[in-house]
């Protein structure tokens, strides 16, 4: 299967302090990946490095080579890498001052993907839909984000990111801290994603990664224990 | 608890109290001063002191301060139109460049100009732009006025900015968004209640500075605006010119231009209160 995501030989180090050591691995095309370990184990910090975010941390370097859909990330533009690999938060981050459809329809305007109104508003309800928010929000898209649940919130965060149209979604452990209802409906919404797009997503829950995995990664103190390869 | 350490308790909260409205003492005595002197003068003149022009010296009537009012506002105006912009784009290259050089230099260098004395921006705005152009203008009074307000304006934007929460900033760069977009439509929409607060801090500073516009406005009270290249009056150097006069008519309109200048300065005080608070 083509991989979407190739990882060779990663090591990693914040403030000198190496955090990830010889990480190999595969995320196929179209299949969810799921890397799991302990808190602290690098999870979120592997994540981040495959679209670059990681550099926003003060004094990290890294060696190694990351291809995102079989070019170097380095040779990518980089704004483009992460709107190509949209990155979706552990804790839900919406803009608090915008409305729930500005939340969605930031990131299209601002990288020209539409051409009029209508266009916008058929792209800021497609990611809703996507992301099974859609009803729940229709009759209050002129509302703060604060009106909806943690769960909810989440889910906006998703549909903002799918509103890009990525090839790839990062999803750093995003049912931690949310109820079972939303838990499920979350997991839903990958397993029909995973059609369109290749997820990767990072969690601490075996559970979780049983039911979603279609490519199973364990790490643990910033080394790959084992994977099944693809 | 011991009658000793009640008493002791008891003597430090009064003086605690007394230190207080020592040090508070001086405010009110300036703001009583200023309107019951103000409104008396206000009472005496009438809405025409808003719009009139000065009384001839010897006159019964303190006359009005139009011209210097409508100096005020203009200059109030353009000192924010050109300090503001400079203010923000500094503040955001200190924020968001933080490691760089030239941010680094440029904070120190805007926040020293706190520490200046702002007779000498007076000065060097006269040798820079008055003496050159060869008239005291509208517009070096302003550019004066901009460097003034410079670092306070800053100073707000920058901290406005540097609250920003980090999961915000991930948010934005996580869509893929560039630093100058993340900055002007994500960043301005989280802090617009202090970019809000910068721009009344610096109309409140711009509209009470006097040192800045001695060697720079020229001081014109007797015509509206002509223009920016023209000579301006403000009421903060009406009221330095007409207390150095042995005028009581004029001494009568300083006390009422200086209570026009606490109201303006007094809205801006409570604008800001209220957005802080929004």
């Amino acid at each position: 299967m083509k991989p979407a995501v190739i990882i060779e030989d990663l090591n990693l180090w914040i403030k000198n302090k190496q955090i990830l050591y010889n990480i190999s691995l595969i995320a196929p095309i179209h299949t969810i990946t799921v890397i799991i370990g302990p808190s602290g184990s690098g999870k979120s910090t592997l994540l981040r490095t495959i679209n670059r975010l990681i550099e926003l941390t003060e004094d990290v370097r890294y060696t190694g080579i990351i291809r995102v859909l079989g070019k170097n990330i380095m040779d990518w533009d980089v704004y483009e890498l992460r709107r190509t690999a949209v990155y979706v938060a552990q804790t839900p981050n919406p803009f608090p001052h915008m409305t729930i459809y500005e939340n969605i329809a930031i990131g299209p305007v601002l990288h020209d993907m539409v051409s009029d109104k209508a266009d916008l508003d058929r792209i800021v309800r497609w990611a809703l839909e996507k992301a099974m928010l859609w009803d729940e929000v229709k009759d209050r898209l002129n509302e703060k984000p604060s009106v909806l649940s943690g769960g909810q919130q989440q889910r906006l965060c998703i549909a903002r990111a799918l509103a890009l149209k990525p090839q790839i979604l990062l999803l750093d452990e995003p049912t931690a801290n949310i109820d079972p209802e939303n838990t499920y409906r979350i997991e839903e919404m990958l397993k029909e994603l995973r059609d369109e797009i290749t997820i990767v997503l990072v969690t601490h829950n075996h559970d979780q990664a049983k039911r979603l995995a279609d490519h199973l990664v364990i790490i643990r103190d910033g080394r790959i224990e084992s994977t099944d390869k693809p | 608890m011991s009658r000793h350490r009640y008493l002791k308790d008891k003597l430090f909260m009064v003086m605690v109290f007394l230190f207080a409205l020592a040090g508070v003492a001086p405010l009110f005595a300036i703001i009583s001063a200023i309107v019951v002197n103000g409104v008396k003068t206000l009472f005496l003149v009438g809405p025409s002191f808003f719009f009139g022009l000065p009384s001839s010296p010897l006159s019964n009537n303190p006359g009005g301060i139009g011209p210097a009012l409508e100096g005020s506002l203009i200059l109030m105006f353009l000192s924010l139109i050109i300090g503001y912009p400079l203010a923000f784009m500094t503040a955001v290259l200190a924020v968001e460049f933080p490691e760089s050089l030239l941010g680094r230099f440029i904070d120190v260098l805007v926040k020293s100009i706190l520490e200046i004395p702002t007779i000498l921006i007076g000065i060097l705005v006269y040798t820079l732009v008055v003496i050159p152009t060869g008239s005291f203008s509208a517009w070096a009074g302003a550019i004066a006025l901009a460097i003034v307000i410079l670092p306070y304006v800053y100073t707000h934007i920058e901290n406005a900015l540097r609250n920003i929460p980090m999961d915000i900033r991930l948010a934005s760069y996580s869509l893929g968004l560039s630093k100058a977009k993340s900055v002007f439509y994500v960043f301005t929409s989280e802090a617009r209640r202090g970019l809000l607060t910068a721009v009344l801090i610096g109309l409140a500073r711009a509209s009470g500075e006097t040192a800045p516009l001695l060697f720079t406005i020229g001081g014109n009270w007797f015509t509206y605006f002509q223009g920016l290249s023209k000579p301006i009056g403000a009421i903060p150097l009406l009221i330095y010119t007409y207390t150095l006069t042995p005028y009581t008519n004029y001494h009568e309109a300083a006390w009422g231009a200086s209570f026009v200048l606490l109201i303006i300065y007094l809205c801006s005080f409570i604008a800001f209160r209220g957005f802080s608070r929004l």
